[in-house]
């Protein structure tokens, strides 16, 4: 009888991946954003196949029409159907937040483990660095790097990236000196391993939740980031559907035709509220300090 | 037999937290009972539901998923499980108070220490600023801490643990409660500061007129300061009676347990006896006798089919079947 | 406390000297000839070097650096390549535009995000705490140049409220100063609530409510003022995206303000603009976070009587 309990509490005891997949499967929020994201990445694929209308199809007798049955979404001041256009720039603002993000995680990371792990000279020059790159307002040095490297979108992913680095690179090296002590990681050291295999097989993994739950909340604010530029005139350049570009092509027509405004806002709206909620349900599922 | 009136009692309690997980019956009918003027030890393992009893007598379970969903507190002889959550607010500090376990963490760190004494009196009292901070300097005073008149104007990260216990006291005391509860007040202070806050606690019972519930997992305590003692277990009483009652007859093998695992003075111990195994997991509970699985006495018996209170001689009660006559 | 301080403004000294510098390098990590990119595909020899000389890199690295610095505390910013005149009277025509837009967004997103973030946290898993975060998750998802575009569609085109551009009067701070402090709101409201409801477990709390204390003494007096400690770190960040935020908005609101200038200066290439308005935002944001690590000392007592 006694050993059977035993039995039932040990079956109880969840692997740490599984435990996250229990508590993630109740953000149901997040689910929800889960899913449109995928919609929203099929869709980057398939867009210029399903689109309506090709993304430069001119049409001058359907000039800044509101939304109808033709066009979703309008039309624009050279009569393009802005619908076509938006699920078309899907690609582009994806890809930009997934790129910039990707290299800052993997530099950040790198950083990050590098400073934790062996600190002294090396540590400080990397924290120095990071203080410098946060001492400038994220955007403000975007557009420092844009202004040296010129617009351009490949030069908005680096400079999306350069500014989300520093990020990453605090997150884990916190994480890297938390387990640097740990027995696990002293047993290691004691049995031999290398230290390349120390930081990637015992350290990384510990700092891998923190860095996931960073990495979507920061896809978010780099599509933010990046459409800002585009909007600013120093990302996208016309005729590239991307979405701030829309926008702000839709100034000049704002008193009269407020859809070519309204429409790229709701996608870089609903996209980066997507990413955000499941960040949140992430860190939520994530976070030891929250299972009640 | 003591003719005391009770100024508290507790029947058939039951406290449930729901979880995600499922109810959690942390209460699970317990029946208690403070006489005026006396002193309460409720002894038990960490997860053995004392703290929830102390919470749900405090109506403090706000912010948890915890309720009392049945039975009654009756301070005074009147029920307060169903007064309104302003009236249990005005009980509290006032005829109920508090002492915690941690006295590092249980002060406000960013407020004054005469802050945090004077709006529990102004809480309670009508009483003018100045009345206040006299009168919270008087009750430091009470508790034996120098400098009292200074410290009002200092903050608990410059005081040490003792101090900052002897300040909770002072804070739980102002307002002459009826009744103290202290939950673990010396198990996170050193051996010479325990024994010191147990004097204090005892000669301010006196002073002030306050019945104290005392709960502790340390039966050396209990022995020192408890009139009566209530054994916890699994959300359960399992055994309660006076403290001679406890100490030299006793019923549970629970209780038995505790008692072997304290080491004597002066005595030669090989191994420290202890009981095997832990509290089970309030989601497996055991179903017949909680206490079954770790139990050396236990029969097939207590494995089906739970037992309930014997009385082992005048008032003695002991949750076990081998009580039973 | 002023050993605090001292310590602190000690401590920013070594960002300064590395922000001056990358600053200063900034016009001279340009790929190719600056001179030559300034002077336009057009210029001739002599223009491109009256234009070398005008940024003056036909000097040695190291004496253009102390000229630079030394210009810098002089309060010499050099001259805009586009309007000819100093970069300094240019900032000063505009700075306290941005100055007082700043301030406005910052000081209502404060107020708005942390008296939200308290509602949330209060109300725990409650309709209350939901429609908080509903709110607050939108809004920091939410693109500013966007809710620039719609306040001016509903508040300045339709009903004729505020007008569209320019800083004239108090009104014309009103849209602008939504736009941009909305995101800012929206994150002090979530860390408001996280920290909230961080500190509603500590066993202060429980001593506060044992004394018998109003559920509103408990969360004003006892939790809120420990939660402001880590909110105000908070603020502090949120300024320099506040910063940043002033470049898109006042573009949007054709606004007079040194975030639109750098936008102007970066489509004319006026480096010796761009270069000067990097500074002036970064010294500010490290000002900003100065000001805020003392805050953080006056609010906690350990640090403030030590």
């Amino acid at each position: 009888m006694a050993k059977e309990k035993v039995l039932t509490e040990k079956t109880d005891v969840n692997t740490p991946f599984k435990d996250f997949l229990r508590k993630f499967k109740k953000q149901k929020t997040a689910i929800v954003a889960l899913v449109f994201i995928f919609m929203l990445v099929i869709l980057s694929f398939i867009s210029y196949q399903i689109a309506p209308y090709g993304i430069n199809e001119y049409d001058y007798n359907a000039i800044m029409q509101g939304p109808s049955a033709a066009h979703w979404f309008g039309t624009d001041e050279f009569g393009r159907d802005l619908f076509s256009r938006i699920i078309c720039g899907t690609r582009i603002s994806l890809s930009v937040g997934l790129f910039s993000v990707s290299i800052a995680a993997i530099c950040g990371t790198v950083l990050g483990l590098l400073g934790g792990y062996y600190g002294g000279f090396l540590d400080s020059c990397i924290m120095r660095i990071c203080d410098v790159l946060f001492a400038f307002p994220g955007i403000i040095l975007a557009i420092a790097i844009i202004a040296i490297l010129g617009s351009g979108m490949t030069n908005v992913v680096i400079a999306v990236a350069v500014f989300s680095t520093p990020t990453f690179a605090r997150l884990v090296r916190s994480t890297t000196l938390a387990t640097k002590g740990n027995v696990f990681v002293q047993a290691a050291k004691n049995i031999g391993d290398s230290d390349a295999r120390i930081l990637f097989r015992h350290i990384l993994p510990s700092a891998i939740p923190n860095i996931i739950v960073q990495y979507t909340m920061s896809i978010g604010t780099s599509i933010l980031t990046a459409s800002s530029l585009s909007f600013l005139g120093m990302g996208a350049q016309p005729p590239t559907p991307e979405w701030g570009l829309l926008l702000s092509n839709g100034r000049t027509y704002m008193m009269t035709s407020w859809h070519i405004t309204l429409f790229p806002g709701l996608a870089i709206f609903f996209t980066v509220l997507c990413f955000n909620l499941l960040g949140d349900g992430l860190r939520d599922a994530l976070d030891p300090k929250l299972s009640d | 037999m003591d003719t005391r009136k009770n100024i508290l009692e507790i029947k058939n309690m039951h406290t449930y937290f729901y979880t995600d997980n499922g109810v959690v019956k942390s209460v699970d009918g317990v029946d208690i009972e403070l006489k005026e003027g006396s002193t309460l030890g409720i002894v038990g393992e960490s997860g053995s539901g004392k703290s929830v009893t102390a919470l749900s007598v405090m109506g403090l379970l706000m912010g948890t998923t915890g309720k009392v969903v049945e039975g009654e507190i009756l301070l005074d002889g009147k029920d307060i499980t169903h007064l309104s959550d302003e009236e249990r607010r005005k009980i509290r500090g006032n005829q109920i108070s508090m002492i915690f376990q941690e006295p590092m963490t249980s002060l406000n760190p960013v407020m004054k220490i005469g802050d945090q004494i004077v709006e529990a009196i102004r809480m309670h009292q009508d009483k003018s600023k100045a009345e206040a901070k006299a009168m919270a300097v008087e009750m430091l005073k009470k508790t034996g801490l120098p400098r009292a008149e200074r410290m009002v104007n200092e903050y608990p990260f410059q005081l040490s643990g003792g101090q900052r216990q002897r300040v909770m006291i002072a804070m739980a005391l102002v307002c002459n409660p009826k009744i103290l509860i202290a939950d673990e007040p010396t198990t996170a202070l050193d051996v010479t500061i325990q024994a010191q806050i147990i004097d204090l606690m005892n000669h301010l019972k006196e002073e002030i007129g306050t019945s104290i519930i005392f709960i502790t997992h340390d039966l050396g305590v209990v022995a020192e300061t408890c009139d009566d003692v209530v054994v916890m277990y699994c959300g359960r009483v399992v055994e309660k009676g006076n403290v001679y009652d406890i100490f030299d007859r006793t019923a549970h093998p629970y209780t038995e347990g505790l008692l072997n695992s304290i080491p004597k003075l002066g005595q030669h111990v090989e191994e420290l006896a202890s009981i095997p195994g832990n509290v089970p997991n309030p989601k497996y509970m055991p179903k017949g006798c909680k206490f079954a699985p770790r139990c050396p006495y236990a029969t097939d018996r207590c494995r089906e089919e739970e037992p309930g209170f014997f009385d082992v001689g005048d008032g003695h009660l002991s949750r076990c079947w081998r009580s039973e006559k | 406390m002023l050993r605090y301080i001292v310590k602190r403004i000690i401590g920013v000294i070594p960002t300064l000297i590395i922000v001056v510098t990358f600053v200063f390098f900034f016009v001279r990590m340009i790929p190719g000839d600056p001179a030559r990119l300034v002077a336009g595909p057009q210029a001739t020899l002599e223009d491109v070097e009256v234009i070398r000389e005008e940024l003056g890199l036909n000097e040695p690295i190291p004496k253009q650096y102390i000229e630079y610095v030394t210009g810098l505390l002089h309060g010499d910013l050099g001259d805009s390549l586009r309007t000819k005149r100093p970069v300094a009277l240019e900032v000063s025509l505009r700075y306290m535009n941005t100055v007082k837009l700043t301030v406005f967004s910052l000081v209502w997103s404060v107020i708005v995000g942390v008296l939200l973030g308290v509602w949330s946290g209060k109300h725990r898993s409650k309709w209350q705490d939901y429609t908080g975060m509903t709110l607050a998750i939108s809004g920091i998802s939410m693109p500013s140049f966007w809710i620039g575009f719609l306040l001016i569609m509903v508040f300045a085109v339709n009903l004729n409220w505020f007008p569209t551009t320019g800083a004239d009067s108090w009104k014309s701070f009103v849209l602008p100063g939504i736009a941009l402090g909305t995101s800012i709101a929206a994150i002090i409201a979530r860390f408001t609530r996280s920290s909230i409801i961080e500190v509603m477990k500590e066993d202060y709390i429980r001593t506060a409510r044992a004394k018998g204390l109003r559920e509103k003494t408990v969360i004003w007096k006892h939790a809120f003022r420990n939660a402001m400690i880590s909110v105000v770190t908070v603020v502090g960040l949120q300024f320099g995206f506040l910063l940043g935020g002033s470049v898109v908005t006042e573009s949007v609101f054709a606004f007079p303000g040194l975030g639109s200038l750098l936008v102007e200066s970066v489509n004319y290439r006026d480096y010796n603009a761009i270069q000067s308005l990097i500074l002036i935002f970064s010294l500010h944001f490290i000002v900003i976070n100065l000001v805020v690590d003392i805050l953080y000392a006056l609010l906690n007592p350990e640090i403030k009587l030590s």
